[in-house]
């Protein structure tokens, strides 16, 4: 009785690994299954959208009166981050009367960036510019400071809320559009033949690339020259990343064992993308065409492959660290009372594009691969801040 | 794996040792059985996950995890735990990226400097524990948070990029097996034969079975205590440097999945959190399997929430099974018997 009980609990070990692993199966399970997701009503409200070419220079909103500017970010060690600070203070020197306040970094970490913005309103900030990376665990602070009588901008990530009420105005980029414009390049590089594609995204469940699969379904689903496109993702669901080289190495090595053929990566992450492409290589397998956002590594990365791969061929949309500009001017003219005409959602441009003799792909061997080259700064300027 | 029996199974070992008497009593022998399961398994699970492609890509980052699990073990030998696998494995990286970019000093160079500050952090973890009495959690902590603000002032928000000569090694491969996966087994296997055959390596296992006893056969206990720490920090600063060779452009957080995940190794290899009883060549089983774990549900196509479930289930269910002490009920019938004469 014992050795069959025993023998029983032998198995157990590898018997729960069998189980455990056998409900990989179950992909399309009830665990599987994304939550609902709807896009934020800001990106499809076509009155909040714009063009680059929309956009106004700052001195128009300046007003007169000495103002407290501060940029409250979410964390700050990163090429993005550190671009879009140094864009920040670049946009408020050409305004004589704004003092900018200390750059306060919330560290990845909610409480940090919480107490950060009650500092800067203590500290008599008017116009303040918040990358609110918490979401809507910063709402209440950001409702609290804008009650407060001050000018609250959260830019790039929605923060949830109702602008007016919790916050002055959200300042983004198109992610549907971005996603859209990816899949129509892709449509494009592929021809008629067509092919497989993978959107890769960002962290789970991120609200920023669950919008772009919104965007490259619907320009799939829509645009006639995609109809020999397959999307490889479930409906509606980005194959997670985390937006980090390392793991979209490992994600990818994972989906080149899976399908035997991978012809387009769509990616929202210029960085993450090394480790894609990395993966291909390793592998042995063609390169295939690759979205991104603009990051000097990744045009390294294609002008040093596409000799030995004509296949491979990039695009990629601007990292918009400038939407940080756009974001300080609507705080300024709503803490000035100026009106501002502006767009609050921008759909940003395609800066390179292999395929596009105007728009090649550039590498700067002198700037880091995480180096974002269209921001909106100069080229000793950009070399200051990646010293 | 003598060696190991002998230290998990204290009975008279009469005539010969069955296969089976061998998965009772063998603390490390279940993991082997795991691995097994899950090489098997992983076909059928998803059918590209064992081509030879595949198996390529996953072995480097075994072999770094497998680096990284062998410091670990090294400190939970001793009953410790050490949480500053990040912050060494970072400031490792920064000095074969942005280091060897900025400063133009030599690949060696870069790579000493970096083992150096494996071993100083490890070497002040180990006096903090042994010296000062300081929980081995919060004085790892501690330093992983020390790291990680020196990296960020050392890196300046951005990983450098390693030199290509160093990159073109770490991605290299000798007979089609990966030089990393290579490299982790010749240390995994020197650190096994120095901890289980030197005499060196018996006294570090003796500190670790009980301070007392050691120091009464005149071992230098805190000597051993500290060695750990320090020895784990080259450990974990060598996985960092390779790993940042091979990723050529890592991230800064590149070491923040292994601070738990190396301790996942260990436990499930079967070393004992209490110390005294460790297994290197185990937990570089157990490195090896959760790698191919993690890669066999992604090449399935799980969701993040049903590869994390995935995980988490498989780490609890090997770790609970292994709580039973099977050595107990091996022994109940005869006991049982005696008793009721």
């Amino acid at each position: 009785m014992l050795s069959r009980f025993l023998s029983a609990r032998m198995l157990a070990a590898p018997a729960a690994a069998l189980l455990a692993l056998s409900l990989t199966s179950c992909a399309g399970g009830p665990f599987s299954e994304p939550a609902a997701f709807e896009v934020d009503p800001v990106y499809l409200d076509p009155e909040l959208s714009g063009a680059v070419d929309e956009l106004r220079p700052i001195t128009e909103f300046c007003g007169d009166r000495p103002i407290k500017v501060a940029l409250a970010d979410g964390v700050g060690d990163n090429a993005f981050r550190k671009t879009a600070r140094a864009e920040f203070e670049d946009e408020a020197a050409k305004c004589p009367n704004l003092e900018v306040l200390p750059y306060a970094d919330g560290q990845n970490n909610p409480q940090k960036a919480i107490s950060d913005i009650k500092a800067l309103v203590a500290l008599g900030v008017e116009a303040l510019v918040v990358f609110p990376d918490a979401g809507p665990a910063l709402l209440p602070t950001l409702r609290e400071a804008f009650e407060a009588g001050v000018a609250v901008v959260p830019y790039t990530a929605s923060p949830g809320g109702t602008p007016g009420v919790d916050y002055t105005t959200f300042v983004g980029h198109n992610t549907v559009t971005d996603g859209a414009m990816w899949a129509q390049w892709v449509c494009n590089a592929l021809g008629p033949a067509g092919g497989n594609a993978v959107f890769l995204g960002g962290t789970p469940g991120n609200a920023q690339s669950l919008s772009e699969i919104h965007g490259i379904e619907d320009e799939l689903a829509g645009n006639p020259d995609c109809a020999n496109v397959t999307l490889l993702n479930d409906p509606g669901t980005p194959i997670d990343t985390g937006w980090n080289p390392a793991q979209t190495q490992r994600v990818t090595s994972g989906l080149l064992a899976k399908y035997p053929k991978i012809d387009a990566v769509i990616t929202d992450s210029g960085d993450g993308s090394l480790g894609g492409i990395r993966a291909f290589l390793q592998a042995g397998r063609p390169l295939p065409v690759w979205t991104a956002n603009d990051n000097n590594g990744f045009a390294c990365a294609y002008v040093d492959n596409k000799a030995a791969q004509p296949q491979f061929q990039i695009v990629a949309v601007t990292s918009r660290t400038w939407i940080v500009r756009l974001a300080l001017r609507k705080a300024v003219a709503a803490a000035q009372d100026i009106p501002e005409p502006e767009p609050d959602i921008v759909n940003v441009p395609i800066v390179w594009d292999s395929l596009d003799p105007n728009l090649p792909p550039e590498c700067d061997r002198n700037l880091p691969s995480s180096a974002v080259t269209s921001a909106e700064l100069s080229t000793e300027q950009l070399a200051e801040i990646y010293r | 794996m003598s060696a190991l029996t002998s230290e998990t199974d204290t009975r008279p070992q009469t005539g010969h040792t069955t296969l089976l008497q061998r998965i009772r009593t063998d603390r490390f022998m279940p993991i082997w059985l795991l691995a097994v399961a899950v090489f098997v398994i992983s076909p059928l699970i998803a059918p590209g996950s064992m081509t030879a492609s595949a198996l390529t890509a996953m072995l480097p980052f075994a072999g770094v995890m497998a680096i990284a699990a062998l410091g670990q073990t090294l400190v939970i030998t001793h009953g410790g735990i050490d949480l500053s696998v990040p912050g060494v494995m970072a400031i490792a990286a920064v000095c074969v990226t942005k280091l060897a970019q900025g400063t133009g000093m030599s690949t060696l160079m870069c790579v000493l400097l970096g083992i150096a500050a494996g071993a100083l952090s490890g070497l002040v973890i180990g006096l903090a524990v042994v010296w000062f009495s300081v929980a081995a959690f919060v004085a790892s902590l501690a330093v992983n948070s020390l790291l990680t603000g020196v990296v960020l002032v050392l890196s300046g928000g951005f990983p450098g990029t390693a030199d290509p000569a160093v990159s073109a090694f770490a991605v290299s491969s000798v007979g089609g097996i990966p030089t990393l996966f290579l490299l982790a087994v010749v240390l995994v296997v020197v650190a096994h034969v120095v901890l289980k055959q030197s005499v060196a390596g018996r006294r570090f296992i003796a500190v670790g079975a009980g301070v007392p006893a050691a120091r009464i056969a005149g071992i230098r206990t805190s000597t051993h205590g500290v060695m750990a720490y320090v020895l784990a920090g080259i450990a974990y600063a060598t996985a960092g440097m390779l790993l940042a060779a091979y990723l050529r452009t890592p991230d800064l957080q590149l070491g923040q999945s292994y601070q738990l995940t190396t301790i996942a190794a260990v436990v499930l290899g079967g070393t004992l959190l209490r110390g005294g009883i460790s297994s290197i060549i185990a937990t570089a089983v157990a490195a090896l399997f959760l790698t191919q774990l993690g890669q066999v549900v992604l090449a399935a196509g799980a969701s993040t929430a049903m590869q994390l479930l995935i995980q988490a289930l498989v780490l609890a269910a090997a770790i609970i099974l292994r709580g039973v002490d099977w050595r107990r009920f091996v022994r109940l019938r005869p006991d049982s018997q005696t008793q009721k004469s």
